[in-house]
């Protein structure tokens, strides 16, 4: 499988190694993650991610509606991923589709397993995904800022999930791929972990790999995924920081 | 409560905050292969007396206990109950991350005789309760001065009640009804959510 032919511009690798933004197969695009921008969600996150730009709110543990998909002894978490109309080049047509049906589903199931959902039952933990500029890697960033914003809303979790995805273009396995990689590359393996216990919780695979190509890209996203756990905790702590002082200002008794 | 023993150390998820030799496994922290780790962002406390890590979150989800002071919508009326849906704690932001559904028995609304829960307590009203039983079932008592209906409507034609001496009035169909009022009946302030 080639994947989509390359458009004769694009060089996905050039003769000295770089990429077509100029990174190396191992570097991954700048990110920048910040926690607590949303006032009336629980807790939220903001991430930007190379070109990516996604902002993730949590409410709850709320009472769960409807009532039937209560579970009387855990709650339940639930994603909701979608991307803005115009966080593409071609307008995205609103509203659910196949794709953000599934990057619900998968971003719920990674964040259940480190969430002590059994702490709060017949609940409904929610989560709400928005991509507000889409260029390849949206569902890593997008499991990024939904743990970030987990913490933030004060969630008890195991650890915090960290995500990057690496795969294949122009023959070379290379990390966190970006749009031209993604569209006119081979393969795409993006995956979720959690650096306490070496998890991993979220493992997907498109296109297709050798098995030595396979388990250097699963190898590349963890070192990817540990970087980005490094900037989620750091971004929890400035919040933290910010938090201490609000609550001094704060009067009694009106919260 | 005083905490004597706060470390002034900030922990995120996933930290490990001591042995579970040392220590026993509290609010915010979760034991793991003989380890006590953090499970939310917040201060680490560890107490020497109790011998108990734990983690003091500065938003934490809230889940009613026993004694809490409660707003609650009151959803229905039976002679022996009026069932209530609490939409929130006093004095704080969030909402209730626990059983919302709850119930004042009519021996519970006031200090006095009731004979059926429906004369003092209607669908609509909004009162201020406390928490007496928090598990299985939520029950609340609004028994007390400051305890009762907060803010009432008319049963003809939902206008707001006024305060008329110990009853309510409406001014709409001039009629007047009976409430366990609290004493600050439609001069309470709602938690303000912080900008």
């Amino acid at each position: 499988m080639g994947g989509t032919p390359i458009p004769n511009d694009i060089k996905l690798l050039d003769e000295n190694g770089k990429r077509v933004d100029g990174r190396r197969p191992d570097e991954m695009r700048p990110i920048k993650i910040e926690a607590g921008v949303l006032n009336k969600a629980d807790g939220s996150a903001y991430v930007e991610w190379g070109l990516n730009k996604v902002l993730a709110a949590v409410y709850g543990p709320r009472e769960c509606h409807p009532r039937h998909l209560q579970n009387t002894t855990r709650a339940l978490v639930q994603c909701h991923y979608n991307m803005a109309a115009f966080s593409v080049d071609d307008r995205k047509r609103p509203g659910p589709d196949r794709r953000s049906h599934e990057i619900s589903k998968i971003t719920s199931e990674a964040l259940t397993h480190v969430v002590f959902t059994e702490y709060f039952p017949r609940t409904s933990i929610d989560v709400y995904i928005e991509v507000l500029q889409a260029n390849a890697g949206t569902r890593c960033a997008g499991l990024t800022a939904a743990s970030v914003a987990l913490a933030d809303a004060g969630v008890p979790m195991r650890d915090l999930v960290a995500s990057c995805a690496a795969g294949k273009a122009a023959d070379t396995v290379m990390v966190d791929l970006g749009k031209e990689e993604d569209n006119f590359g081979q393969a795409d393996v993006p995956v979720g972990y959690v650096p306490r216990t070496e998890e991993i919780v979220l493992l997907q695979m498109d296109g297709e790999l050798t098995h030595d190509e396979y388990t250097l890209s699963l190898k590349m996203a963890i070192e990817g995924c540990k970087k980005v756990y490094e900037e989620q905790r750091n971004a929890l702590k400035r919040r933290y920081q910010v938090r201490s002082v609000d609550a001094v200002e704060e009067p009694k008794g009106v919260a | 409560m005083i905490y004597l023993s706060r470390t002034g150390r900030k922990v995120l998820p996933g930290d490990e905050v001591a042995i579970a030799e040392e220590y026993i496994s509290g609010e915010g922290t979760y034991e793991a292969d003989g380890r006590i780790y953090a499970s939310a962002v917040g201060e680490l406390d560890l107490d020497m007396s109790e011998k108990t890590a734990r983690v003091i979150l500065e938003n934490p989800p809230i889940v009613l206990m026993d004694g809490d002071v409660v707003f609650a919508d009151v959803t229905d009326t039976k002679p022996a109950m009026a069932i209530c849906s609490v939409v929130a704690q006093e004095g704080k932001k969030r909402s209730i991350s626990s059983e919302t559904l709850a119930s004042v028995h009519v021996s519970k609304i006031a200090s006095s005789y009731v004979e059926d829960a429906g004369d003092l307590l209607r669908a609509g009203d909004l009162v201020r309760a406390q928490v007496i039983q928090a598990e299985p079932s939520v029950q609340l008592t609004t028994s007390g001065p400051h305890f009762g209906v907060i803010r009432a409507l008319c049963t003809v034609c939902r206008t707001p009640l006024e305060r008329k001496g110990r009853d309510l009035w409406c001014t709409r169909c001039e009629h007047d009804e009976r409430r366990k009022l609290a004493d600050d009946y439609r001069e309470f302030e709602l938690a303000k959510p912080k900008h």
